[in-house]
């Protein structure tokens, strides 16, 4: 990259700067502060969600087929939480991989809803062991809230995905609506009196769109209806906690914490500590396919194109040895670009 | 909900105000203009005279839930209003991707551009020979002959296309990008993209200044206004409304000296000094829920909103800085644009 390429791009980014410094009303950042323990939160949180899915579209008798949709997530929110759990608890650790294996050995629908319902109860104690410490607070009960609400596997991607025909994503956001209510106790307290009526009236909203496991009629139906209060509840809990909740408020920020996350992931495979390597491992490729690929890509495009193949799917394929030296260059390359 | 008629709100507010009780209802005597609201979910667009009377719904389909009609911008001469109509699946180009063009006199549709993309917004070139166009499925902006539908043009210009706008001077059109929070600068002499300018986060709106000089783009997540040179193509100045302000819609006053700005998370209207940057006014009391877009009557004595919870549209009172009446439109209120009625013209028939 030329030198006038360099300085176009940093013209380009002073803006950021000023914003970052322009907006801070907020002052607490959970997504800067420990994104790694928000995640491991989330995957406790995503486990039970995915399981109570499932455990009802076997119910419904859904086809199998479509209740692997709920399912075939169980592996990354592992990644998620695996190291949290091994500090918090190394007998449920193993409790849970066995109670997981089992659900992926099954080879019947009938044995797969049976495992499912045994690994159910083990994933409360996961989430509780896991989430149940770091969502007492606030502010992190609110960043959690926001990645159910809002992620890419959270309630308003199963509405859009519902649209489109997809009933497992549909049946996580059925399940997500009662645990956001239930965290959203930890949070009303210290909410005013018009936060609390716009959270609740687009819960209410939400609760609508996801009445039962599996969709509704959806002819007609709006695939972004979720998004838009899904995103309301959000801004609305950052304006109740004081915290930043979109984890992509401050871009450059976030590339910069990633790439933290991504020298310690890899310091952790190193030193043979897998589940610590894949706990940061997984936050950096959410991290980078959510929130920075786009932008990243019409700035830096060669590293950015780099990062997408190191971090394509969710970072289960990631062979440490092989990849992790370019990726910390990728990363570095692509932070110098935006002034890192 | 619409408690009083507007004619009498205003009059009231203008007693409460101690001004004289003919002076607001003069002015709209001295306006003919029409206010056009694009209703999402509603698949019409909601028409209102210049005394707030709604004189006329035009249904885009009559399939409401199949296609939406959005973003909105009107002729240079006031005389034609183009909306954006798309179906709900961004991700698909589909033959519902169209723009209208909507005669304000007659409310007939003459014509329908085929725009490909599911095109969100559009903006007129200020000679009205162009109609440029953000197509969110294809992550491109587009530009289209404005009387034979043409397209001219394609461009890239960043994830999810939002806002557009074209300069006053005819030189650019800018068009954001909501996922990369970025605004593609494309001159519009040669149609080519000039550059991208990273923004706030989620950008939404573009509106140029009258004189051309800059212009703000509206950041949702951010909660900013990203002011933006149009000689340098730089943010110069970010003004911050407030991380749960949610700024979406925009429109300047007449003399430019105030930039109205529609805040869907506080269901509020930001009044910006153009010469400061300032906030010097938040509007709230009366405001509809979720205003997403704002417009200014032609005089500049009113600023309405559309309000997408509740339906409906806020009058401004932009002296007061009041509302002064809630108008009830159709279901989705998401844009709002101001066509003017050449003189002599009747209402449409059966009105």
């Amino acid at each position: 990259m030329g030198s006038n390429s360099v300085v176009r791009i940093l013209a380009a980014l002073l803006p950021l700067s000023l914003l970052g410094g322009a907006i801070a009303q907020y002052d607490i950042r959970p997504f800067a502060d420990d994104p790694v323990g928000i995640s491991a939160a989330f995957g406790a949180e995503m486990a039970v969600l995915r399981l109570e899915a499932a455990e009802a579209l076997f119910a419904e008798g859904v086809e199998v087929d479509e209740i692997e949709e709920a399912l075939e997530g169980l592996e990354v929110e592992f990644m998620r939480f695996g190291a949290a759990l091994e500090v918090a608890d190394p007998d449920l650790l193993e409790r849970t991989r066995e109670a997981f294996a089992a659900i992926e050995e099954a080879e019947e629908a009938e044995d797969q809803a049976a495992a499912v319902s045994e690994a159910l109860p083990v994933a409360y104690e996961v989430r509780e062991a896991v989430s149940a410490p770091l969502v007492a607070d606030p502010a992190y009960a609110g960043a959690v809230m926001s990645l159910l609400l809002v992620s890419e596997t959270g309630v308003a991607e199963g509405w859009e995905e519902a649209v489109e025909g997809e009933v497992g994503p549909y049946a996580i956001g059925w399940a997500g609506m009662s645990r956001l209510y239930e965290l959203w106790e930890t949070v009303k307290p210290q909410a005013d009196e018009n936060q609390v009526f716009e959270i609740e009236d687009q819960l209410s909203a939400l609760q609508d769109l996801f009445q039962n496991p599996t969709p509704p009629n959806m002819e007609g139906a709006d695939p972004e209806e979720g998004e838009g209060a899904a995103v309301h509840v959000a801004g609305f809990l950052e304006d109740a906690t004081g915290a930043w909740l979109f984890p992509d408020r401050d871009l450059a920020a976030l590339l910069g914490n990633t790439q933290e996350v991504a020298t310690q992931a890899c310091e952790a495979y190193q030193r043979g500590d897998t589940l610590a390597g894949d706990a940061n491992l997984v936050w950096v490729t959410y991290a980078f396919n959510e929130y920075l690929t786009g932008t990243l890509g019409m700035f830096a495009p060669e590293p950015t194109a780099e990062l997408n193949e190191l971090l394509d799917d969710e970072g289960e394929d990631f062979d440490p040895t092989a990849s992790c030296e370019p990726l910390l260059a990728a990363f570095g390359e692509a932070g110098s670009a935006f002034g890192l | 909900m619409r408690p009083l008629s507007s004619h009498l709100r205003a009059v009231l507010a203008a007693i409460l105000l101690g001004l004289p009780a003919g002076s607001a209802l003069g002015q709209e005597e001295a306006e003919d203009y029409r206010i056009y609201v694009s209703n999402e979910y509603g698949a019409s667009i909601t028409v209102l005279d210049s005394s707030h009377e709604v004189i006329d719904t035009i249904e885009i389909s009559g399939r409401p839930g199949d296609v939406r009609p959005r973003g909105m911008d009107v002729s240079p001469d006031g005389s034609r209003i183009y909306v954006s109509i798309s179906d709900f699946f961004p991700q698909l180009q589909t033959p519902e991707d169209y723009i209208t063009v909507i005669d304000v006199t007659t409310h007939e549709i003459l014509n329908e551009i085929d725009a490909g993309g599911n095109p969100e917004r559009v903006a007129v070139s200020p000679d009205g020979n162009m109609v440029w166009a953000s197509l969110e499925a294809i992550g491109q902006g587009g530009v289209y002959d404005s009387e034979t539908g043409e397209r001219l043009e394609v461009f890239t210009v960043g994830i999810e296309p939002e806002g557009v706008d074209a300069s006053p001077d005819g030189q650019w059109a800018y068009i954001t990008a909501e996922t990369t929070h970025t605004t593609a600068v494309i001159n519009a002499q040669d149609l080519t993209v000039l550059r991208h300018i990273l923004v706030g986060n989620r950008p939404r709106v573009v509106v140029f200044a009258h004189d051309s000089s800059v212009a703000y783009v509206s950041a949702e997540i951010g909660g900013t206004i990203s002011v933006i040179d149009t000689e340098t193509h730089t943010v110069t100045e970010t003004i911050s409304l407030g991380l749960d302000a949610r700024p979406v819609g925009m429109a300047l006053s007449p003399d430019g000296s105030r930039l109205y700005v529609a805040g869907g998370g506080t269901s509020a209207v930001y009044v910006v000094d153009t010469e400061t940057y300032e906030v010097t006014d938040v509007i709230r009391e009366q405001m509809g829920r979720r205003p997403w877009d704002v417009a200014v009557s032609p005089d500049g004595r009113y600023a309405y909103t559309a309000n997408g919870l509740s339906d409906s549209v806020s009058i401004i009172d932009t002296e007061s800085l009041t509302v002064v009446d809630n108008v009830s439109v159709g279901r989705g209120a998401h844009s709002v644009v101001i066509g003017r009625v050449p003189e002599g013209t009747e209402a449409p028939d059966g009105q």
